[in-house]
C-alpha cells in the first residue's frame, strides 16, 4: 500500500462515525462509496465497527420484570403528590433517603441550639435612660424661671429700661447654663 | 412497531391517557433499561434511574416537539437523569459490579458456553471503559441516536464525541478479537 493510501485510509478511519450517520456531503460520501469498493482495510474497518455496535446491543440487552414495569408506570402517571410530603419522604434510593434525614436532624439541631440561645441570653441596652423624676423636677425649675422672666418683662413699662435689660441679660445667662448641665448630665 | 402507532400513542399520552404510556414506553423499554443498568452497574441503580426517567418523561410529554424522534428524546431524558445521580458519587469509584446473566438464548450447551463467553467478555470491556467514553458508547448502541445528537445531549463537541466512540469501539474490538483468536 502507498502512503498516499494509507493517508486515504486513516481519513477514513476518522470520517467512518460520521459515513454511518449520513452526516457528511453528498460528493464525500459518494467518494468513500467508491473507495470501499476497492480497499479492503476500510470496507473491514466499516464492517468491524458495526460489528461491536450491534454485538454489543445484542448481548447486552437486559430488561425488567413485566409486573414491577407495570408498578413503575402506574407510579409515574399517577398525580403530584402534595409537595410538602414530597419534602419531608423524598423519592429516590434508601441511600439518599438516609442523606436527607440527616441533613435534615442537622438542620433541626441547630435550630433549636439558635433558638435557645436567643431565648437565654439577656440583651443589654446601650441607650442611657434619664428617669422621669429628674425630667420633672428640672423641668419645674425652667417654668419657674420662664415665669420670673415674664414677670420683669411686664415690668419693663413701669421700671428702668437699661436696668431692667441688664437684669434680663444676666438672667438668661444664668439659664443657659442651667439648661447646659441639664443637656450634657 | 410503526412510526404511526407511536405517533398515536404519542398524542393519547398528551391528552392525558395514562393508559397509552406504558405500551409508548414498552417500545423501548428493554433498550432503556439496559442502557440505565451498563451505565450504572447495578440492577438497584438502574431501577431507581428508570422510575425517575418515567416520571420526567410522562410529566413532560406535553413538551416534546416532533421535530426530535421520541428515542432521542426518552433517552436524552435517562441519560441527563442517569448524570445527575451518579455525578453526586464519585465517578472514579463508580467501577461496576455488573451481575452475571441469567438470560440464555439457546439450549445447545456448547452453544450456549461460547455465547456466555462473549456475553462476558462484551461486558467487562464495557465495565472498564472509561466513564465518558462509555456515556457516549453506550448511548449510541442503546439509543441508536445519531452523533451529532448524542453530542447535544451530553453537551460535549462533535469531534470529542466521535474520539470517544472511536477509543471505545477500539478497545472492545480488540479484546473481542485477539482473545478469540
Ligand atoms: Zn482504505
Amino acid at each position: 500500500m502507498s502512503n498516499d493510501e494509507k493517508m486515504i485510509c486513516k481519513e477514513f478511519e476518522n470520517e467512518v462515525y460520521l459515513f454511518m450517520d449520513n452526516n457528511l456531503s453528498m460528493d464525500r460520501k459518494e467518494n468513500w462509496k467508491q473507495h470501499l469498493n476497492k480497499c479492503k482495510t476500510c470496507s473491514s474497518l466499516l464492517n468491524e465497527v458495526e460489528v461491536v455496535i450491534n454485538q454489543t446491543r445484542e448481548e447486552l440487552t437486559d430488561d425488567i420484570l413485566e409486573s414491577k414495569y407495570d408498578r413503575m408506570i402506574e407510579q409515574a402517571v399517577q398525580k403530584k403528590r402534595f409537595k410538602i410530603i414530597e419534602w419531608l419522604f423524598p423519592q429516590g434510593t434508601v441511600k439518599e433517603k438516609y442523606a436527607f434525614s440527616l441533613k435534615l436532624a442537622v438542620v433541626g439541631t441547630l435550630a433549636t441550639i439558635a433558638i435557645v440561645i436567643s431565648l437565654t441570653t439577656q440583651r443589654t441596652n446601650t441607650v442611657k435612660t434619664i428617669s422621669n423624676e429628674l425630667l420633672d423636677w428640672e423641668g419645674k425649675k425652667i417654668t419657674s424661671q420662664i415665669n420670673e422672666i415674664k414677670n420683669t418683662i411686664n415690668l419693663i413699662h413701669e421700671d428702668n429700661w437699661d436696668k431692667q435689660m441688664i437684669l434680663l441679660d444676666q438672667r438668661m445667662k444664668n439659664l443657659e447654663k442651667e439648661s447646659d448641665k441639664f443637656s450634657f448630665n | 412497531m410503526s412510526a404511526t402507532h407511536e405517533q398515536t400513542l404519542i398524542e393519547k399520552c398528551r391528552n392525558g391517557e395514562t393508559a397509552a404510556f406504558g405500551p409508548l414506553i414498552k417500545i423501548y423499554r428493554k433498550q432503556l433499561f439496559s442502557y440505565l443498568l451498563r451505565l450504572s452497574g447495578n440492577r438497584e441503580d438502574a431501577e431507581d434511574l428508570f422510575q425517575e426517567t418515567l416520571i420526567k418523561s410522562w410529566r413532560g410529554i406535553k413538551k416534546y416537539s416532533e421535530l426530535q424522534k421520541f428515542s432521542s428524546w426518552l433517552f436524552t431524558i435517562a441519560h441527563h437523569t442517569a448524570m445527575d445521580k451518579l455525578r453526586k458519587r464519585n465517578r472514579e469509584t463508580m467501577i461496576t459490579e455488573t451481575e452475571p446473566d441469567k438470560l440464555s438464548h439457546t439450549n445447545d450447551p456448547h452453544k450456549e458456553l461460547i455465547g456466555k463467553e462473549i456475553r462476558n467478555k462484551i461486558q467487562r470491556a464495557v465495565e472498564f471503559l472509561p466513564f465518558k467514553q462509555k456515556e457516549v458508547f453506550l448511548l449510541r448502541v442503546n439509543s441508536g441516536m445519531s452523533f451529532k445528537e448524542i453530542a447535544q445531549a451530553t453537551n460535549e463537541p462533535l469531534n470529542t464525541v466521535l474520539s470517544h466512540m472511536h477509543y471505545s469501539v477500539k478497545k472492545i474490538k480488540r479484546l473481542l478479537w485477539s482473545e478469540n483468536e
